[in-house]
This record gives structure tokens, C-alpha cells and sequence, in this order.
């Protein structure tokens, strides 16, 4: 999967998907930077994101960055439960404005009671 | 103004006094020979190029190597009647611009009728280009320069450049891409060692950072940095009654991480040493790195302040996860974050809230992620976890709860892929 950013007339489309991390995110950095001044309206999908770590929360801060510089509006439509869990935890929920959460497809091992400590000691 | 040289005779009887194959190989060879002697690719074409010329008959030869930041083509080497090494031509001019671009080899048997050809040159140097043989030197496809000889002379109805001179110069060409991208790599090589000494120095100097905590404070703590450069820190002040303690994580790796992660340590001790509260230690950290870092970096950070004369502990989450909170008895709680990670939001909109907890039967164990969200065969371990962890080491000292929980990681019980950092406060009845 990949994280892809279109822009179509006003709108700039950021998908993300799949792990988004140090790894996946430079050239989407770059592309975010790329986006016309003249886009009025940025939206990000992060439904189908299975991991995110603090690079992937800093993409997403800097399309809001950008967006802000264009006097153009910023909304995340949809994240799945892992973001919305990374959101909450870090308050960020206070940063951004979120749509919808995605159902859980949550590919990324989520912890849980079953988890048997023991092996640990 | 030097006009051009009329041809040899005896270079035309050096052709026939050798084998051409014998010839050929050595000038090739002594190319080879001449780069892993000097390690330099002018030198050793500068030794090959003229065995070329006058092995193939040619009045002069060059090579023009291409500079990408400049767009311009340079002659680095050239034997013949005029020096024109440092002569510049624009990519995409003249014959040797034309076959940069193309990577196609050219056989020019008229340079006068071929509109490309470059008359300034020949004006400015006084060299009268007849015919030329142009190569492209390219390695895996990229571009690097373009090999030329000029002014073969030729009977009549003979080939200006035969196969068997392409070929020699098409291994000179090949012989010279493969030194430049030696060279190139190299290069790489030696940049990529300078980087690497920068990035160990600058270890040295993160663990410089890294204080070494005083039992008796009721803190312990530790840090295991995934790569040579850790994003992670602690840090602690004692100020008069007060002991101050962070523990941060900063967004991305590396470089730039750790440069981050310096700045907002100055900011801690700057801060506690003026003896403020949690509450304004973070705010006023919050709007330095507000100010310096843009969106793009942003730090996670758990601030406590142990007050000894009012046995009490405050603290501030700054979008660091959960905290957790361990009595004695077994009982525990979570202390969530109150605001987000510090240098996000700027000016009065940041505001932490501080939670105040009186001394205790109890532990705190603040983990970056790199611990919480360490998998344990296969499952995120998350605050469950921590609190397994912490529950089985409650008893042993705190120095010691700390080094055995970085030893799971340490040793792959617990499998991550970040910086792990563990800071446990408690003891302090």
C-alpha cells in the first residue's frame, strides 16, 4: 500500500494507508509541499492506516501546516481505530478535526487481556 | 591563429607495425593499469588518450565530462595540437552535446556540413574539425561525459572510423565509465564514513546528556536507544526541595531527533532551575519549540516535580501515552495525557493540566513508546504490559525494576523497533 496525494481542481486528496511511518513518509512530505496555493480545501483519508508512528502524526501536522498557509480548509474525513487510538492518547483529537473513525481492520497486533505475561519473566 | 595539423605518415605505419588487437588491448590495459595505480580517472585517461590517437591516426582526441549542477559538458583531457581543457559547452550543444544527450555514438565525416558543430570553438582555438568520432560515456544508463577523435586521416574511399577503432574507443569509453563510478562510489564511501564518525561523536554526546540519577531521589531511570542516536531522554534538576524529572520522546529519528531532543533538554533545566511548576515548565517549553520547530518535529514529554516539603508530586503529560500509577496494595491507575505533545499548538490554546499526587505507597512507571508498544509474541504488549512489568518487579529496588524491564528488550523478549526509555518514581513514603 501507499500514501498518495491528488489534487483535483480546488481539492488535495491525501490517502494513507498501510504502515506510515520514518520509512513511508518522505516523499509524501515533499508532495504535501508541492500543492498549489491554489487548493482550497485539504482532506485526508487515514482509513485504511494500519500503523502509525510520530513521523506519520507529523505528515498529517504539516498538511494542516499547509493548508493553513492557503487560508484553505483542513479535514481528516476518516481514520481507522489505530489512529484514532494514537490521536486520543496524545491528545492530538484537540489538534485535529475528525470526521469519522473507519471500522476496525486494524492489521497492526493490538494488545489485549489474552496476552499471556508470563512468557515475558 | 594555429591552423590544423597536417596528418602523420608514421602514425599510419605505428597501425600496421602491431597487431591492432594487441594494440587495442593495451591501451585499454594501460588505462586500467594507470587508474588503480593513482586512483584518479583524469590521470590514467590522460596516459591512454593519446596511445588512442595515434593508434586510430587521429590528429586529436578529448573528453568532455558532464557537469549535472552546471548543465555544461567540461573538457577534463585532451591531447592534440590545442589545449582545451576547461573549454565549456552547454548540454545539448555541439556534436559532443548532441551525443551526450542521445548516448548514441556518431561518426561525423564533415564536421563543416553537420549544422551542430561548434565553429566557435574551432575559431577560438584554431583547430579545424574535419571528422570526429563521438561516444557516449554513460554507466547503467546515466550519463557521465562523451569521448571524442578527431581528424582521422583517410584515403580515399576509405571509412573515416572503422569498427575496429569503435571498439577500442568504445573500451577506453567503457573503462572510463567504470572508473568514474568507482570514483563516484568512492566518494559515497568516504562521505558516508565522515557521516557515520559525525553520527557516533554525536552518540558520545547524547550519553553525555544522559545524567547519572542519585539513589536516595526516589527516581530511576534508563534508556536504550534503537539506533546509535536516540529521539528519547530523561533528565532531572534538583532545586532546593524540588526535584524536577522529564522524560521526552521526539517525533522522527536520527540527526535531527537528537539535535531536538538537546534543545528541549536546555529547555527543561532552564525552566526547573527557575523553580516553576509543572504546569509553566511545559507551557513555556511548549511555545520555545512552538516557535523553533514548525509542525514538522514535536516532542512528547512527562514533567514531574517531587516536592519534598509538601510530600507532594505534580506532574504534566504532554501527549506522552498513559502513565501508569502502582500502589503497593496492587491497585493501579492510568494517567492519561492532559495536553498535546509540546511545539504543536502555540500560545494560550496549550493548556496542560497538572495533576497533584501526595507521596505514597506507589510507583509511577512512564515508558516512551518504545516499551508500550513493544510486541510480546506478536502482541502489542500496550499499558497491560506495563503493568504485568511493573507488578512483578515492584519489589525490587527501583534501579533495579528499571534495568530488568530494558533487559526484556535488551534481550528480544520484548521486540521494538524505537527508542526505549523507562523512568520509575515511587519509594517515597
Amino acid at each position: 500500500m501507499s500514501n498518495t496525494v491528488e489534487v483535483s481542481g480546488q481539492t488535495a486528496q491525501i490517502k494513507l494507508s498501510g504502515s506510515v511511518d520514518i520509512n513511508t513518509t518522505g516523499d509524501l512530505r515533499n508532495a504535501i509541499q508541492a500543492v498549489p496555493t491554489s487548493v482550497k480545501s485539504f482532506v485526508i483519508d487515514a482509513s485504511d492506516v494500519s500503523y502509525i508512528d510520530s513521523s506519520g502524526i507529523a505528515v498529517m501536522l504539516l498538511a494542516k501546516q499547509v493548508a493553513e498557509r492557503s487560508s484553505a480548509t483542513f479535514v481528516i474525513n476518516a481514520v481507522s481505530p489505530m489512529v484514532m487510538k494514537v490521536l486520543e492518547l496524545a491528545k492530538l483529537d484537540q489538534v485535529f478535526q475528525i470526521q469519522s473513525v473507519a471500522s476496525s481492520n486494524d492489521q497492526k497486533p493490538a494488545s489485549g487481556s489474552s496476552t499471556d505475561f508470563s512468557d515475558l519473566f | 591563429m594555429t591552423k590544423s595539423r597536417p596528418q602523420d605518415p608514421r602514425l599510419i605505419f605505428q597501425i600496421s607495425s602491431k597487431p591492432a588487437m594487441s594494440v587495442e588491448l593495451d591501451i585499454v590495459s594501460d588505462f586500467l593499469e594507470a587508474y588503480g595505480q593513482t586512483g584518479r580517472v583524469i590521470d590514467a585517461l590522460d596516459s591512454a588518450l593519446p596511445k588512442l590517437v595515434d593508434h586510430t591516426g587521429c590528429e586529436a582526441g578529448s573528453f568532455f565530462y558532464g557537469e549535472q549542477e552546471a548543465s555544461e559538458l567540461v573538457c577534463q583531457s585532451c591531447v592534440g595540437p590545442v589545449d582545451i581543457r576547461g573549454v565549456r559547452v552547454p548540454f545539448g550543444s555541439g556534436i559532443v552535446g548532441r551525443v551526450f544527450d542521445t548516448q548514441t555514438i556518431e561518426t561525423v565525416e564533415n564536421a563543416g556540413s553537420d549544422a551542430a558543430h561548434q565553429r566557435s570553438v574551432d575559431e577560438s582555438s584554431g583547430f579545424v574539425t574535419q571528422n570526429l568520432l563521438t561516444l557516449p560515456v554513460t554507466f547503467k544508463g546515466s550519463q557521465i561525459g562523451a569521448l571524442q577523435l578527431l581528424n582521422r586521416a583517410t584515403e580515399d574511399g576509405m571509412e573515416a572510423f572503422p569498427d575496429q577503432f569503435i571498439r577500442v574507443a568504445k573500451a577506453l569509453a567503457s573503462g572510463l565509465a567504470l572508473g568514474y563510478h568507482s570514483a563516484s562510489v568512492t566518494e559515497q564511501v568516504r562521505e558516508n564514513d565522515a557521516l557515520l564518525r559525525d553520527v557516533e561523536l554525536a552518540g558520545t554526546v547524547q550519553d553525555a546528556l544522559t545524567p547519572k540519577i542519585p539513589g536516595h531521589l526516589g527516581i530511576a531511570a534508563g534508556i536504550l536507544p534503537y539506533k546509535q542516536l536516540s529521539g528519547d531522554f530523561y533528565d532531572y534538576l534538583e532545586v532546593g526541595d524540588r526535584v524536577y524529572v522529564i522524560e521526552g520522546d521526539v517525533s522522527g529519528k536520527g540527526v535531527a531527533a537528537s539535535l531536538t531532543m538537546a534543545q528541549a533538554q536546555v529547555l527543561f533545566r532552564t525552566f526547573a532551575r527557575d523553580g516553576l511548576s509543572c504546569h509553566e515548565i511545559a507551557t513555556r517549553m511548549n511555545a520555545e519549540l512552538h516557535r523553533d520547530l514548525g509542525v514538522s518535529r514535536f516532542v512528547t514529554a512527562f514533567l514531574i516535580c517531587i516536592d519534598r516539603s509538601l510530600q507532594m508530586v505534580s506532574c504534566v503529560n504532554a501527549g506522552h501515552g498513559e502513565v501508569l500509577k502502582l500502589e503497593s496494595s496492587g491497585d493501579s491507575s492510568l494517567i492519561p495525557s492532559s495536553s498535546p505533545p509540546l511545539g504543536i499548538v502555540g500560545g494560550i490554546d496549550f493548556q496542560p493540566i497538572e495533576e497533584q499526587l501526595a507521596f505514597g505507597a506507589w510507583r509511577l512507571w512512564v515508558v516512551t513508546d518504545g516499551v508500550s508498544e513493544a510486541l510480546l509474541n506478536g502482541q502489542e504488549i500496550g499499558m497491560d504490559g506495563i503493568l504485568a512489568i511493573a507488578s512483578r518487579f515492584d519489589s525490587d529496588p527501583l534501579e533495579v525494576s528499571v534495568s530488568k524491564t530494558l533487559d526484556l528488550v535488551r534481550s528480544g523478549k520484548l521486540q521494538t523497533s524505537d527508542d526505549s526509555t523507562v523512568v520509575v518514581i515511587g519509594d517515597l513514603a
